[in-house]
């Protein structure tokens, strides 16, 4: 064997540990990047060199550097992505539209429909007072008020949630668009033999931002391209892509693409928890909102039209509400500019307080299915409450699961800077040697040479 | 396991968060000293507070409309034992009137009782914050007024027998007033039923004695005449001690509720009181039909009178003969001591409704504390334990700091 393979031998370390040390470089200036996955530096020996019956090592060399990753946890964390953002989203928004009702408080719908009936009862004691007719009045407008800024917060919280679906759908488009991007560079790397590892890093972030949005299903080919569903309908591939966008049809909403109108089929993501809400829940409250409004107009009116105002001349038939609609509780005119027409008289004389104390008594009547208006109104508020606390617990459990996940994968997959400075010392302690060896050989060669 | 930096930073940033938000809770209930300040707080938790405060509202309000009710009753009741000084004045003087030596002057008990008349009228138009005590429904409108022309004291409205009503529990209405028409006006009462199976024509009768302000005695006859199914009129006729008929007239339609055989209306009116003048011979006496009813059993009439005639028109009676120079008569003593009676009796009625009102407030004192216990103990924070558990967080906290200041900053690199 020459002794110049002691220099080629020297030299295949020295560029297989610089190799190494600029892998290792890559990891520590990566260490506090979120998409990077760590990257192994694997040294392979050169062929050997048979002589005879004896073989020679002729060096070293990096044969591959490997991306550190378990797509096992990768799609574990997609999937509960999924689950997590959608009750999160849920919680958050159901958590706006709580903070609507102010309860339990004094400026509360419950402490103020107690009011208004209450408000009958202390007419009922002395019915002809302008300031307790008055009160009557105050309390219905307080109400009445407070109907409209809870249906308009439901109402505009739905217009929010439309717009946040419309920019969710942007974003999902526009991570298609990367994925489809990447997915050509990394199919591009791959066909000519080049690391994709950075790409793929890229490509793995994506799809897990993606899947925080919709659920998606994704499975990866010999050549390291994502295939992505979402809900159901093509996304995008190593050749195409499909943009989506959010389609209202009458009062409803869905993800649909661009092209050919495909309707996702959403399971999960915070898209999935915006159209739910859009069409499901928020349509609920309002709905529900509205059959208590009705209901206590239509039997406040019921009675109130029964009796007779303390005007000159006398009046029946008096609504005291005149419509409810889009939130909007219209007291009547007549009533509000002067509440002497509030018809509490059953007889038409000025003390008769019967029509007060039956708008009174309607506090404690079974008015909506089968329970008073303050128990309808409480069953709602609890029930609203009941699907936060659902949903904050649901995302709780999905976030603990979630930052499990999270450490196996930086257990996994994260930079460890003593692992990196451990390396960074064995490469260069191999470089150091590699270099020496040439210096020995070198020396070998002058003496060599001094004997000629 | 390996720990990669970032993971150190990530747990200690997840731990850190959730002492955080420990700490942020303790200080949100110390500082709105409420342990649900949303509904999502506590679901059960809120419902019971909001029915809790629904029945504390309730509470305030009965307990206000018992203090006024209460207020009102006492004026009333004020009123009454001014009247009950006079009517005892009067009595004083009648007894003095049987006095030999008062036989030459009954001009000054003539003159001492249009005194009292004016003050029984003062009293009887007495009212508290604007609404006149004896008024009934009509509690705007003076209840009595003092025909001097003709000499009469005239009832101002026919809804004197109006009962006033509130409510001072989720459960119980008072009436707090006594009506004018209960205690100054001759009321007969018709009680029983009509019987609803008798055919149209049919008519149903009974008769009672009435009496004009002299005590005189006239016989009132009521008879029924079916119209149409739960339809009567009613023909009134009123005859002297001669049998000489000297009020005939008949109210039509008398409306009774096919369901219950309550009386609905009268005349289309909800009224079921008829007012009967005979000014000519000083009978004024109100029927009430409020408690008749119809039903398909045998007819039962039956009826009372709560008193013979009016105080007023009875003392302007009895200052007629005084002026005349003759004594009172027995008829005329016997309806002064009768209204005494009658009036006692509604001091005691009205004392009855005033200490019913003091109970029901102190039953809703009480229950107005325990609903507070109970709201407070939903809804409170226990501050001692809310500043222990602060003390607790803020310090688990603060190791968090000290201990990330230790450990985060240090590699391998520091000792390289």
């Amino acid at each position: 064997m020459p002794l110049s393979s002691v220099f080629s031998i020297a030299k295949s370390s020295l560029f297989a540990h610089q190799q190494a040390l600029a892998v290792t470089s890559a990891n520590l200036a990566n260490a506090n990047n979120p998409a990077y996955s760590r990257q192994v530096t694997i040294f392979g020996t050169v062929a050997p060199d048979h002589r005879g019956s004896y073989s020679f090592g002729t060096g070293v060399a990096v044969q591959d550097v490997v991306r550190v990753r378990n797509s096992v946890t990768d799609n574990q964390i997609r999937a509960n992505n999924h689950n997590y953002y959608d009750s999160e989203k849920r919680s958050t928004v159901l958590s706006q539209i709580e903070s609507l009702f102010s309860e339990p408080s004094e400026y509360g719908m419950s402490s103020l429909l107690t009011n208004f009936f209450n408000s009958w009862d202390e007419l009922a004691l002395d019915p002809r007072s302008s300031s307790l007719r008055t009160s009557v009045v105050q309390s219905a407008q307080l109400l009445s008020e407070k109907v409209n800024s809870i249906y308009n917060g439901i109402s505009q919280t739905k217009l929010d949630v439309f717009d946040e679906a419309n920019d969710i759908a942007d974003k999902i488009n526009t991570i298609v668009e990367q994925l489809n991007t990447v997915n050509e560079q990394i199919y591009e790397a791959s066909v000519v033999g080049n690391y994709a590892n950075d790409l793929i890093d890229n490509r793995d972030a994506l799809l897990e931002e993606l899947s925080e949005y919709v659920n998606i299903n994704v499975t990866i080919d010999e050549n390291d391209v994502a295939n992505v569903s979402i809900g159901g309908v093509f996304a995008v591939d190593g050749l195409h892509f499909k943009q989506f966008k959010i389609d209202k049809d009458g009062d409803s909403l869905s993800l649909v693409t661009e092209d050919d109108g495909a309707k996702a089929t959403l399971s999960g993501g915070s898209m999935n928890g915006l159209l739910s809400l859009y069409n499901t829940e928020l349509p609920q409250q309002l709905d529900t909102l509205d059959e208590l409004v009705v209901t206590l107009m239509e039997n406040v009116n019921a009675i109130h039209s029964k009796g007779f105002s303390i005007t000159d001349p006398v009046e029946t038939g008096i609504d005291f509400f005149t419509g409810y609609e889009a939130g909007k509780l219209e007291i009547n005119e007549e009533i509000l500019n002067d509440p002497y027409y509030l018809a509490i008289s059953e007889d038409g004389t000025e003390g008769n307080n019967n029509i007060a104390l039956e708008l009174a008594e309607l506090k404690n009547s079974e008015l909506l299915n089968g329970k008073t208006l303050g128990e309808n109104y409480s069953e709602y508020i609890s029930d609203i409450a009941n699907e936060i606390n659902l949903h904050q617990q649901q995302a709780e459990t999905y976030q603990l699961v979630l930052s499990q996940l999270e450490q196996t994968k930086l257990e996994y997959s994260g930079v460890s800077t003593d692992e990196e400075m451990i390396n960074v010392m064995k490469y260069q302690s191999s470089y150091d040697a590699a270099a020496k060896l040439i210096t020995v050989a070198d020396e070998l060669l002058q003496t060599l040479l001094t004997l000629v | 396991m390996r720990v990669p930096d970032t993971l150190l930073h990530k747990t200690f940033m997840i731990n850190l968060n959730r002492n955080k938000r420990t700490l942020s809770n303790i200080q949100t209930q110390l500082t709105t000293q409420s342990r649900v300040n949303k509904p999502s707080d506590n679901p059960l938790s809120n419902s019971r507070i909001m029915r809790m405060q629904d029945q504390l509202s309730g509470i305030f309000t009965y307990k206000s409309n018992i203090s006024y009710a209460k207020s009102n009753i006492d004026d009333a009741i004020l009123s009454m034992e001014g009247m009950e000084a006079e009517i005892q004045k009067i009595q004083v003087q009648m007894t003095q009137l049987n006095s030999a030596i008062v036989n030459e002057d009954l001009s000054s008990f003539s003159d001492s009782v249009d005194a009292s008349l004016e003050i029984l009228l003062d009293l009887a138009n007495s009212d508290f914050n604007g609404s006149y005590n004896f008024g009934g429904t009509d509690s705007g409108t003076k209840p009595f007024y003092y025909d001097r022309t003709n000499n009469r004291v005239e009832a101002n409205s026919e809804h004197l027998g109006g009962e006033r009503i509130v409510k001072i529990s989720s459960n119980i209405v008072q009436q707090y007033n006594i009506t004018g028409m209960e205690l100054f006006q001759s009321v007969y009462s018709q009680n029983g039923n009509l019987d609803s199976t008798l055919g149209v024509g049919v008519a149903q009768s009974t008769s009672s004695k009435v009496y004009d302000s002299e005590g005189n005695e006239y016989t009132l006859n009521l008879d029924y005449s079916k119209t149409a199914d739960n339809t009567y009129d009613l023909e009134y006729t009123i005859l002297d001690s001669d049998s000489n008929i000297i009020d005939n007239q008949t109210v039509s339609d008398l409306k009774f509720n096919s369901t219950t055989g309550n009386l609905e209306s009268v005349d289309g009116d909800s009224l079921s009181q008829i007012h009967i003048q005979n000014t000519g011979n000083n009978i004024d006496f109100v029927i009430d039909l409020s408690e008749l009813s119809e039903k398909d059993t045998t007819t039962n009439l039956t009826g009372s009178l709560n008193q013979k005639a009016d105080i007023f028109n009875t003392l302007i009676a009895l200052k007629a003969t005084l002026d005349s120079g003759e004594k009172p008569s027995e008829d005329q003593v016997e309806m002064i001591n009768d209204f005494h009676q009658h009036l006692l009796n509604k001091l005691s009625k009205s004392g009855g409704v005033s200490n019913k009102l003091t109970a029901a407030e102190e039953i809703l004192l009480n229950k107005e504390f325990q609903i507070s216990s109970l709201l407070s103990s939903e809804k409170d924070v226990d501050v001692a334990q809310a500043l222990l558990d602060l003390e607790s967080a803020q310090y688990t906290l603060d190791i968090s700091y000290h201990i990330s200041s230790m450990i985060l900053p240090k590699s391998l690199l520091d000792y390289l």
